[in-house]
């Protein structure tokens, strides 16, 4: 990408002369206390590199490590008709500094392991073998096709199994479960876009040999990949509708009923960014909506750096990150609603690496996965299971 | 790393690690480059240009009042000027100031409320809409609604006696704070009782609202709080004048229980909304917003509706408050204006006596419209003796270039300003003085007024090492 493309421009100069109506809503801004994680002063500093007034070294690279691409600020920016997206500028410093021998130890990490494994997470034949039987149907025309997302088999196989039930339980089948899939969420925002342009051409031949008429992804950040970020940025379209689960399960609810034991039973649920900020998709609140579920509260975006990466190789102050906005979600669903007289019975999460942070840091409250607990929430049918 | 040499940066800096830990200082010029600027339309027409010149040599982030105590003392013994930082949203140029320590005080990020007292503390590194956040939580508002609330945070608002969209309710940050937490030049912890009516020698809580951070580092605010009121309603009225609408506004703010908001466009400012909403064209038109019990605000309602009327109002439903309220925050007409190389704007909050209001109003306006493309002018922010009033002003200087449309802005700012004192006006009525306005502060407060600032400010900070040159003192 060239930094005199007048779409890079454009957010420069736009991001750079703000406001800044827009860092409460930053995650980042609020759990590191870094004035430099402000979605403007990101735009600066890819500025100044794209103008040559920074040099491309380690400690840009560091601080330019700061957005997580949740895209918070663009749901709140101060251009309320026209939103600016910031993050194609902090991609492009990122890829930038990466061509100049800058790239994060991170960087190399994920693509040792994609060597490896194919993702960047663990190997996950055992897990892929697991969901396999829970998906049998075979290859259809017009069908749907289930991408088997890395995340999910590696950090919520439960979830990825719970999800196909549920699927089926909705209407869809057979189910054609694909083979395990990473579709590059990390090496997109961190800066390998041949890369990731490679991943998404594999997953657009898979769709378009099976001829599935439906995708649904395990993982809601693969569903943003899919549908917006492969056709819009890379030029790749995916020939299929593109669903998550749960605004697949939404268009099915009909076919749900209820039965869960608890009446008073109330959720707080933990959106993906990728869902709340990106695809604006809140199907997961209206479908517990619908079958009776009062919905305590939301958090509109996830943990999940350091979930993913473990040996803490991003900045300093981001290993925390993660932990820290996790204790934030079970405080809130801990706090007692204005709307209630009672604190959450349950943290429900629509992403894996969600699922992973807030049950290390929530010993009180129970945490489910999204599929597993509306599936334990409805009548219990030869492919039901009751909700622990 | 660009570094200023004239100092001995490697003792502060590892003084300043020994103070707040390693991770809580840094002296990298990309950490350091997202302190160059606040909001003042300089600073981002400096940020256009890529100017480097307000960039700070080091940036700490204390998490508590006896970490900023021990940064002070190593700036004291340094002599090395402090600057306090909050959320970086003031828009007169407060923080500008280069080759200083930044104190980033988003770490002081506590809050606890008191449901006796009915008021919260909160670490000045708060962010302001987390605040309201937190509070609605607990089924309490803070009230304080200002257009910068998304960045500002605690310290900054009581450091430029800010104030919020809601003021006829819920006040002024000076209504709102009943005691802080401030850290002085000489390292000592200032904690004023939150007791805000005292007869115990002059206010001394009051002394750091508006200071900018000349006389103390502010780490913890304790603020009034109200239970989340049940309801919020709006009325809208439009007037065939801007004079008649003052009249009705003046009326009102002087009546019992007047609005807990109040705006009224002036005949040019009105233009566009009057059009979106097909009211008679070169009317004004008048918001009102008001909050509390639903009787209460019923009766609020039905008290300003013949007010309105006495002064040719006419009423015209809610629509153009609700359509306010949604883009409340949106400043981007100014913003695309300042992104032009040659572009400039800016909202200039000046306050008066009604007997000298609409003459400050009209005198602004004609200052400015010979030297600019737009200027659109609203009151707001009205009490029983005086009132507020917004100029806000699009430029354009005749070469489209950056360091041209710093000139034209500063020539619009000036000649405003003029305007403004000559007509008996004050310079500033809650952005603060900063560097923008400091040419005008000895205006402002008079010969022995100017002296007496300079004297507090030399007998608190002998040595000038709290935000020197703010507000023009040295």
């Amino acid at each position: 990408m060239n930094p005199s493309n007048a779409s890079l421009q454009t957010v420069f100069q736009v991001c750079s002369i703000c406001h800044d109506q827009c860092v409460s809503a930053c995650p980042v801004t609020e759990n590191t206390h870094r004035q430099g994680a402000y979605p403007s002063r990101l735009a600066t500093l890819a500025w100044e590199l794209a103008r040559g007034n920074l040099a491309p070294d380690a400690d840009l690279r560091n601080s330019l490590q700061y957005c997580i691409h949740c895209g918070a600020c663009t749901d709140s920016c101060v251009y309320i008709d026209q939103p600016v997206d910031v993050t194609p500028v902090v991609r492009w410093a990122r890829q930038t500094l990466a061509e100049a021998g800058q790239a994060t130890g991170q960087m190399r990490q994920i693509s040792a392991r994609i060597a490896q494994w194919g993702n960047p997470y663990a190997d996950l034949l055992p897990a892929y073998q697991e969901l396999m039987k829970a998906a049998p149907g075979a290859c259809l025309p017009g069908g749907t096709l289930v991408l088997a997302d890395a995340a999910e088999l590696a950090y919520a196989p439960a979830a990825a199994q719970a999800s196909l039930r549920l699927l089926a339980r909705a209407g869809y089948g057979p189910l054609t479960l694909s083979e395990p899939v990473y579709s590059g969420w990390e090496l997109w925002q961190f800066g390998d876009p041949r890369e990731t342009a490679r991943l998404a051409e594999g997953i657009a031949q898979a769709v378009a040999g099976c001829q599935a008429g439906t995708v649904i992804t395990l993982s809601p950040e693969s569903a943003y990949l899919l549908r917006r970020v492969y056709p819009e940025e890379l030029g790749i379209p995916i020939p299929a509708r593109v669903m998550t689960v749960s605004e697949a399960v939404q268009a099915g609810i009909d076919r749900l009923s209820v039965s869960h034991p608890d009446p008073d039973l109330s959720a707080f649920v933990v959106y993906s960014c990728a869902e709340a900020f990106q695809l604006h998709s809140r199907a997961a609140g209206e479908v517990l909506g619908s079958l009776g579920i009062a919905c305590s509260g939301q958090q509109d975006y996830q943990p999940f750096h350091r979930s993913s990466f473990p040996e803490g190789l991003l900045p300093e102050t981001l290993p925390a990150l993660d932990r820290s906005i996790a204790e934030r979600i079970v405080q809130a669903a801990s706090a007692r609603p204005a709307s209630s007289a009672c604190p959450a019975g349950a943290i429900v999460c629509t992403s894996a690496f969600a699922l992973k942070a807030v049950r290390e840091a929530s010993p009180e409250i129970p945490v489910y996965d999204w599929s597993s607990f509306v599936l334990g929430c409805c009548t219990p049918g030869p492919a039901g299971e009751k909700r622990n | 790393m660009a570094f200023p040499q004239h100092r001995n940066e490697a003792e502060i800096l590892d003084q300043l690690a020994g103070a707040v830990g390693r991770d809580a200082v840094s002296a990298q010029r990309s950490v350091r480059m997202a302190y160059i600027r606040g909001t003042w339309p300089v600073e981002l027409k400096c940020a256009q240009l890529g100017d480097p010149s307000a960039l700070p040599a080091l940036v700490v982030w204390p998490g508590s009042a006896q970490e900023v105590s021990a940064v002070v003392d190593i700036a004291r013994q340094h002599h090395f000027p402090l600057i306090p930082y909050g959320g970086g949203s003031g828009i007169v140029g407060g923080t500008r100031l280069a080759g200083g320590i930044v104190i980033d005080c988003k770490r002081l990020d506590g809050i606890t409320l008191n449901e006796t007292n009915q008021t919260v503390s909160a670490g000045s590194g708060v962010n302001g809409w987390h605040l309201e956040e937190w509070l609605n939580q607990r089924g309490y508002t803070c009230g304080h609604f200002p257009q910068s609330m998304n960045s500002a945070c605690v310290g900054g608002l009581v450091a430029t006696a800010s104030i919020g969209t809601f003021s006829g309710r819920y006040g002024k940050m000076d209504d709102l704070l009943v005691g802080l937490e401030a850290v002085l030049p000489n390292g000592k912890i200032f904690r004023s009782k939150p007791i805000p009516r005292r007869s115990a020698g002059p206010n001394l809580t009051q002394l750091f609202v508006g200071s900018e951070g000349a006389f103390g580092i502010i780490t913890q605010a304790d603020l009034r709080v109200w239970p989340k009121p049940e309801t919020r309603e709006w009325t809208v009225y439009t007037f065939p004048s801007t004079s008649l609408g003052l009249s009705a506004v003046r009326a009102i703010a002087q009546s019992d229980g007047p609005p807990a908001l109040v705006r009224l466009y002036d005949e040019a400012e009105s233009v566009g909304r009057i059009r979106h909403f097909g009211y008679p064209e070169g009317h004004c038109l008048l918001i009102l917003g008001f909050e509390g019990r639903a009787d209460t605000v019923r009766w609020q309602k039905a008290q300003v509706d013949p007010v309105c009327r006495l002064h040719q109002g006419t009423f015209r439903g809610e629509e153009a408050a609700l359509h306010w309220f949604r883009y409340r925050f949106d400043t981007s007409a100014m913003l695309r204006y300042n992104q032009k190389p040659g572009g400039a704007a800016d909202a200039l909050e000046v306050a008066a006596p009604w007997d000298r209001l609409e003459a400050v109003w009209r005198a602004m306006r004609a200052a400015l419209e010979p030297l600019s493309d737009q200027v659109h002018c609203h009151f707001s922010h009205v009490y029983p003796t005086e009132g507020s009033v917004y100029v806000i002003f699009y430029t354009q200087a005749s070469e489209a270039a950056p360091r041209a449309a710093i000139e034209r802005y500063q020539a619009c700012v000036q000649a405003a300003m003029e305007a403004c004192l000559a007509e008996g006006g004050s310079i500033s009525h809650h952005h603060g003085i900063g560097r923008g306005k400091q040419p005008w502060m000895e205006a402002e407060l008079g010969p022995a007024g100017w002296d007496l600032l300079g004297a507090l400010k030399q007998a608190i900070d002998p040595e000038d090492i709290l935000n020197p040159g703010v507000m023009g003192l040295v």
